[in-house]
């Protein structure tokens, strides 16, 4: 009865805070149900929006948030010298189209730096590479169903209608590595890693044996825009954030490493750079910070489009126990081993640039989340 | 509507009060779903407007290869087809040719539904239809190993390469799953008698 009387008073009427506390309340709703249609009337821009839905995924509780969606639409860009709109890539997807200036140099850097800031972007808005985005949800949570092992969102497509000569003179790898990123003194691969970071990592001769003598290589070469490029001129590349989990390390960064484009991913372990942060000391959370680009791109050179591809990546973990280093993986840790965690949430994330292509996209994605 | 202590009397506030709340709790619950939930079905209508756009971009006498991009749900969705002199099309085709992209029955139900007919009723259930009034035949079909060809293409949930070519007046859309080379693995007869009793 003590209780009961805590809520209504001996005549079973609500007192005045009762009252009050009843309308905080519903204003409560109020403002949560404006938000909601300020969210679904276009209020914020895209960017918001998936930004919005990354965060709302990443602080919600482990079970629940794979269904909170990913609201992020993969962005269309044409870069087109004039002699078309991507017609042929883009049909129907209204592409923001891009005039590039005359001239094949200045094409390429206007290139370069569209495609620079495109990952940049995407980095930014997937948290870059330290929330957890793709958990599984209450199955993996509850250990029902395995988790997929590597989720992708594609950020933007980056279509062409240039010529080769263009083409041909586009390094994204040099270009992230000697520019800025406007307002910032850093390079942009210095914002992927670290201010320490000023060279991609080198890649192990190993490696690099094991990729060109893999025959499974040789089955999965693919040709930047193969799809597209034999009638239309029109090459596509996608910028594409992935993120890799546990469990799935080694499996998947071997059969990654089979193919030349996704080297990259496995060459975040073998990065030399790797350097320890403190990230937040209220979360007491440290990452290692790992970056590698030209790896793969040795044996993408083969190919002149896809050896303008590139990467930059953060592998974290965000447990306090070091245990021990993962069997498997000294493939991977020959230049810089680093101690990994069995426990705890761990993962490699990285946006790649990858010609926008079945054989490119899907060995390197298992699923792929946000909106096409 | 105070008592001599100066709290609210009278059951007609409270009630009022309960009324506004519970119609805010489902307006907010209403609002919450159709951003979260509906979001599958979002992608999905997406996916029906760019296959239309392609098939449109397309020029008589041409064809390409276009790729389909995956979203979260993807492979409970599927691509099919009707002609315009087919019988049983869903209502959304009119009368015309259509391509729909629809969603799959998963689960215990999805063994009940595997005939052709019942295509039709998963698109009226719940699908994207786009009709082509310039088309006669609409023709979609996947190729899996072993030689089944099936007439639907199922979503992916990553990147799903189509070929879609336009001769007169047919469209046909295929998919030619036995190919290797292209980085993914051909499925086996158990998973594509799955997939089959899914759809």
């Amino acid at each position: 009865m003590g209780d009961k009387r805590g809520i209504l008073n001996r005549k079973g009427e609500m007192t005045s805070t009762q009252l009050i506390l009843l309308i905080l309340t519903i204003a409560g709703f109020v403002v949560v149900l404006l938000f909601i249609l300020a969210f679904k009337s276009g209020s914020y821009t895209e960017d918001e929006i998936c930004k919005l839905s990354v965060l709302t995924r990443a602080t919600s509780p482990t079970a629940l948030n794979t269904y909170v969606p990913l609201k992020c639409t993969t962005k269309k860009v044409c870069l087109t010298d004039g002699s078309g709109k991507c017609e042929g890539a883009l049909a129907g997807e209204n592409p923001e189209v891009i005039k590039l200036p005359s001239g094949d140099a200045a094409a390429a850097k206007k290139i370069e730096e569209i495609s620079a800031n495109a990952m940049y972007d995407c980095w930014n808005m997937m948290g870059q590479g330290k929330l957890d985005l793709f958990n599984g949800g209450i199955g993996t949570a509850t250990g029902v169903t395995s988790q997929k092992a590597v989720s992708c969102v594609i950020c933007s497509r980056i279509a062409f209608n240039a010529s080769d000569n263009i083409i041909k003179n586009v390094d994204i790898d040099s270009y992230l590595r000697k520019n800025k990123v406007p307002g910032s003194s850093l390079t942009y691969l210095q914002s992927f890693t670290d201010a320490g970071v000023s060279s991609y990592a080198a890649v192990d001769s190993d490696i690099m044996t094991k990729i060109e003598t893999n025959n499974d290589v040789n089955t999965n070469k693919f040709t930047f825009g193969d799809v597209n490029d034999a009638n239309q001129k029109v090459g596509q590349l996608a910028v594409v954030f992935v993120q890799i989990k546990p469990g799935s390390y080694g499996g998947n960064l071997e059969k990654l490493a089979n193919t030349g484009i996704a080297v990259t991913a496995a060459s975040f372990l073998m990065a030399p750079t790797a350097t320890l942060r403190t990230v937040g000391a209220a979360a007491g959370h440290f990452y290692i910070t790992g970056i590698a680009v030209g790896g793969v791109a040795l044996y993408s050179m083969s190919n002149v489009y896809a050896g303008k591809v590139a990467a930059a990546g953060y592998c974290g973990k965000i447990t306090g126990t070091a245990i021990k280093e993962k069997e498997g993986w000294s493939v991977y840790l020959t230049s810089n081993p680093l101690k990994w965690f069995e426990s705890g949430t761990i993962g490699c994330s990285g946006v790649q640039i990858v010609p926008y292509d079945v054989k490119a996209i899907n060995s390197i994605c298992q699923s792929i989340e946000g909106s096409p | 509507m105070k008592s001599k202590r100066g709290d609210f009397t009278g059951e007609g506030l409270e009630l009022l009060l309960a009324v506004i709340a519970i119609l805010l709790v489902i307006a907010v619950v209403g609002a919450l779903w159709n951003i979260f939930v509906n979001s599958e079905e979002q992608n999905a209508k997406k996916t029906a407007n760019l296959i239309e756009a392609k098939i449109n971009a397309l020029g008589e006498g041409q064809g390409n290869v276009f790729l389909v991009q995956g979203f979260s749900g993807s492979e409970n969705w599927f691509i099919t087809g009707w002609s315009k002199a087919e019988l049983g099309r869903p209502d959304a085709c009119y009368f015309d040719s259509c391509v729909c992209v629809c969603r799959k029955l998963t689960g215990a139900a999805a063994l009940t539904r595997i005939d052709e007919a019942s295509y039709a009723a998963l698109c009226k259930e719940k699908g994207f239809c786009r009709i082509f009034k310039s088309a006669d035949s609409i023709k979609v079909t996947e190729t899996r190993s072993e030689g089944a060809k099936v007439s639907y293409i199922l979503l992916k949930g990553n990147i799903l390469d189509i070929n879609i070519t336009k001769i007169g007046r047919d469209v046909s859309l295929s998919r030619d799953n036995t190919l290797l080379g292209n980085g993914e693995k051909t499925p086996s007869t158990a998973e594509q008698k799955q997939a089959l009793s899914s759809v």
